[in-house]
């Protein structure tokens, strides 16, 4: 009897040697990430950045969360998650660059005067 | 004792509480979403919140991240023990995991008391702001999935509800998915100047 009832082929479909070498891979693109930091890339730095947190997401999703032996039903679940998420960057990011005006100026956090009292001066 | 519905009953093929923690992590993946949109937006409109950004400890950033990965493989070794019906080995890689969660709080405890000494509150700007917020609904996650992960340790180191490893597993995997997007937006900006 499988104990987790979620396998269909009733096998963990990775032996241990292929998660360390998953670990292993996700450590070094961990490092791919800090130093790729220290490159002076413009706007590739965040993209690198998000490109590797990509490619670890899937690293992690395809072995560890072992969404590659999952039944439909989880990775439709899986990609409804990424959908949703994609679909709230890209109408963020039309309404961004569709507003006419500027950005608002940078404004520091600042205490606002109370209200209180403004009354009883009058 | 009657067995939990989300683990005997099916309408999909597969057990309706396996199914129920991804649709969990769907609808988290909408709160972390809409955080990381946010930093989008204030990246893009305002030069000076990657200034304000340059000012976390990459150091920290990095050795955190270094933990969660590891404490992902440790919660994956006990998902494979339970596959094999071993529940004290599948018990003891979840008590590893716990320990992998530890350390990252008080690591993040530690450098949260640095931040806040030298003047970085919540209340600084707003990519202090978005900085506590996103780490700190990332750690309220870690503490969760480190509470559940001692109670299904508990039952594993007895052999009892051992599917529930795996279940747990998912949920951790993807709390490191988090913090996989989170490092490089709060660490790793503006460092090549």
């Amino acid at each position: 009897v499988n104990p987790t009832h979620g396998n269909a082929r009733g096998d963990f479909g990775a032996d241990i040697a292929a998660l360390a070498s998953s670990w292993l891979g996700l450590v070094l693109l961990m490092l791919a990430s800090l130093g790729s930091a220290y490159l002076d890339l413009g706007v590739g730095n965040v993209l690198a950045g998000l490109v590797i947190a990509t490619v670890k997401t899937g690293l992690v999703a395809w072995v560890f969360m072992q969404l590659r032996r999952a039944s439909a039903m989880s990775r439709i679940a899986a990609a409804a998650g990424l959908a949703t998420l994609l679909l709230l960057i890209a109408l963020s990011l039309v309404d961004y660059k569709t507003r006419a005006q500027a950005p608002a100026a940078w404004q520091p956090a600042q205490q606002i005067a109370p209200a209180l009292g403004v009354d009883s001066r009058r | 004792m009657a067995k939990p519905i989300a683990t005997t009953r099916s309408a999909t093929t597969i057990p309706t509480g396996k199914l129920a923690v991804w649709w969990v992590l769907a609808s988290e993946i909408v709160i972390f979403g809409g955080l990381l949109a946010s930093y989008v937006m204030h990246r893009l409109g305002h030069q000076e919140f990657g200034d304000y950004a340059a000012h976390t400890n990459t150091a920290i950033g990095a050795t955190n991240t270094f933990v969660l990965l590891t404490s992902s493989y440790f919660a994956v070794r006990a998902h494979f023990e339970a596959e094999h019906g071993r529940g004290k080995a599948a018990a003891k890689w979840l008590y590893a995991t716990v320990g992998g969660a530890v350390a990252f709080l008080c690591i993040k405890s530690a450098e949260w008391t640095h931040e806040i000494k030298e003047g970085f509150v919540i209340t600084k700007n707003a990519f202090w702001a978005f900085y506590y917020i996103a780490a700190g609904l990332h750690a309220c996650h870690v503490i969760a999935g480190a509470i559940i992960m001692l109670i299904v340790a508990h039952d594993a180191r007895q052999n009892k509800e051992l599917q529930r490893v795996e279940l747990i597993g998912i949920y951790w995997h993807f709390v490191d998915v988090i913090w996989i997007f989170l490092y490089p937006l709060l660490y790793l900006v503006e460092r090549h100047r």
